[in-house]
């Protein structure tokens, strides 16, 4: 019951709050807060047509000042799904709420096998919250478009998504036979002294008369106290905090 | 001439007597014939009476044998005694403490009664409840299941012996006063701002208990490993006899030749530990904890002497001896097995590549 009021809540916000947005179906660029000059418009629109004939993604900017009553990740996915539907291997928009001050890049199903979540959005993050915060949108949608066109030449290429680069397998080879090592030396020791059970009686535990042992002081007095001071770890300079993802969608956002 | 060994023998039929594992009376294994501690233990204590008699005699004169054979260095015959066969008539060799013994030659139970003189009598025995059969099948169980054993050793394995021993034992009873000191610590964990703050408090804590011990058993047997003895720990009190001879028959016995003054360090050290456990343990919400002062009194401390019964067997690889007892009531079996190296060294390598392996499809999965 509560998922279809939210499915239906969200159909509702998308016909009354995206109507730029409908008007604008299909065009690649829906600047409903105005947030671009006509020219930087059209720049844009240019740029994500020429990545269209390089990928085959369809890319969608799209700007709104409204108050929403969903998260930004459930609205973009939501125009994912209703609008931009048509890329041939995929689909992504770039949402920017200027009422809210919140960004999110939301990807269809084929275009989360190519963008990671994990290391894509945040590095395309990286790229966008800078000129956000300077509210430099043509700037944000120029670094979207460039990061974008890096992952996806990095996916067409090596047939993976790009990743955070790994430990060398060497340090990883290293502290393998560290441990292997270990285990080694703690295996032998078990078996080794599996071979002799001749032990040293130290206590008399066993010889205890049964309730015997009865306390007769205890005494406790505090002596001092240290303070120790350890400055926590700083928050992570991350940029993606929320995310929509779900089988369907993939993508993440947060706050500029 | 007297006898100076003295044979628990059946009174129907003749036949050697003896204390089966497990039984309450002396037994004729080959007539059938049971018999009560009691009977035996009357029937046979004027003989042994005569029989120490007779040793002191042969020892005050005999005949002059000064020319047969060489003399024996004073060193080598300190602690041999020889004594007859009271069965056949064969001269026993036994050391200085053994008090019970059987004839190499027929193999009869034998009770060397004079050696109960000049020396304490035991106050209780603990009389055999294992056989050597399952002496036996304990050694073949222990052997189960390790893997650095040599092949040849249980392949060639053949016992050099197994005797079922009572070794003497101090049974200390002691009632303990004792105090300690402690410094200890606990910490509390907690943000402030942008600090992760450790509140660490100090305490000086002092305990002081009683504590009651009952019947902690030192060996009185050099020839006995302290340490073997300890690991066949604990008899069962329980079924504790008073002592008497009757259940010697069919076992090898020995005197203490370490006494009660002198092993009364070991006890006292088993009792120090266990009491400072105790203490220690009353230390609650405390994360870390030192001893820096103690001390533990014995307030009234009792010492009781008994027989305990030990099965030993004993075997040779490469020339090496290889002992292993176990506690002739429980079954409690100990011992040390010889190491094959070159099967430490394949299980060794063979854990160190297989770990390796692991660890590094695992770390590369996380981080490669």
């Amino acid at each position: 019951m509560k998922k279809l009021f939210k499915i239906m809540l969200l159909t509702l916000t998308l016909c009354l709050t995206m109507t730029t947005a409908w008007a604008a179906k299909a065009q690649e660029v829906a600047d409903g807060a105005g947030v671009l000059t006509p020219v930087q418009k059209t720049k844009i629109t240019q740029q994500i047509q020429d990545m269209y004939k390089k990928h085959q993604i369809g890319i969608a900017f799209v700007s709104i000042k409204e108050d929403i009553k969903v998260k930004e990740g459930e609205f973009a996915n939501g125009l994912l799904d209703k609008i931009y539907n048509n890329g041939a291997k995929g689909n992504m928009v770039f949402l920017v709420n200027t009422k809210s001050r919140k960004w999110y890049v939301a990807t269809d199903k084929k275009v989360k096998a190519m963008i990671s979540d994990k290391y894509g959005i945040e590095s395309l993050g990286q790229k966008i919250v800078p000129a956000l915060k300077k509210n430099d949108y043509n700037a944000a949608c120029e670094n979207f478009l460039k990061g974008t066109d890096e992952l996806l030449t990095y996916y067409e290429k090596n047939g993976k998504p790009m990743a955070e680069e790994g430990t060398s397998p060497i340090i990883l080879l290293g502290g393998a036979l560290v441990a292997g090592a270990l285990a080694a030396f703690g295996y032998g020791s078990y078996l080794k002294s599996s071979m002799n059970n001749v032990v040293p009686a130290a206590e008399a535990s066993y010889y205890m008369v049964k309730d015997s042992f009865a306390l007769e002081n205890s005494m406790d007095t505090f002596l001092y106290t240290t303070f120790t001071r350890v400055p926590k770890a700083k928050e992570s300079d991350k940029t993606v905090t929320d995310s929509s993802s779900d089988d369907d969608h993939g993508g993440g956002g947060g706050g500029y | 001439m007297g006898k100076d060994s003295v044979s628990y023998k059946c009174p129907c039929c003749g036949a050697p007597l003896s204390f089966l594992p497990g039984h309450d009376k002396v037994s004729c294994e080959y007539c059938g014939n049971e018999f009560e501690v009691k009977t035996v233990e009357d029937l046979y204590a004027k003989q042994e009476s005569l029989a120490a008699k007779a040793e002191a005699a042969k020892e005050s004169g005999g005949w002059k044998t000064d020319e047969a054979g060489s003399e024996w260095g004073e060193q080598e015959t300190t602690g041999l005694k020889t004594f007859t066969c009271e069965s056949c008539g064969a001269e026993i060799v036994a050391d200085e403490n053994t008090i019970a013994t059987e004839c190499c030659y027929c193999g009869n139970p034998t009770m060397l009664p004079q050696r109960f003189s000049g020396m304490l009598k035991p106050d209780y025995v603990i009389p055999f409840k294992k056989t050597k059969e399952e002496a036996v099948t304990a050694l073949k169980a222990f052997y189960k299941g390790k893997k650095l054993l040599p092949d040849v050793f249980t392949a060639n394995n053949r016992m050099e012996s197994i005797q079922g021993l009572y070794v003497p034992f101090w049974l200390f009873d002691s009632k303990v006063d004792g105090a300690a000191e402690f410094k200890t610590q606990r910490s509390l964990v907690y943000d402030d701002g942008d600090d992760t703050v450790t509140e660490t408090s100090f305490y000086d804590c002092q305990r002081s208990g009683v504590a009651e011990f009952a019947k902690i058993p030192v060996d009185g047997s050099t020839k006995m490993d302290d340490t073997y003895m300890e690991s066949i720990e604990p008899y069962d009190y329980t079924e504790m006899q008073p002592f008497t001879t009757a259940f010697l028959p069919g076992y090898l016995a020995e005197k203490y030749d370490v006494n009660a003054e002198d092993s009364i360090g070991r006890a006292d050290e088993r009792v120090d530990s266990s009491m400072l456990e105790l203490l220690s343990g009353t230390l609650e919400n405390y994360e870390s904890q030192e001893l820096t002062n103690s001390y533990v009194n014995k307030l009234d401390g009792q010492v009781k002497y008994a027989l305990a019964p030990v099965w030993i067997l004993t075997t040779k690889y490469e020339d090496t001896n290889y002992t292993f007892m176990m506690n002739g009531q429980t079954g409690k079996f100990v011992g040390k097995l010889p190491v094959d190296k070159g099967k430490l060294q394949k299980y060794r390598i063979m854990s160190f590549v297989g770990a390796s392996a692991v660890v590094f499809a695992l770390l590369y999965g996380i981080l490669g």
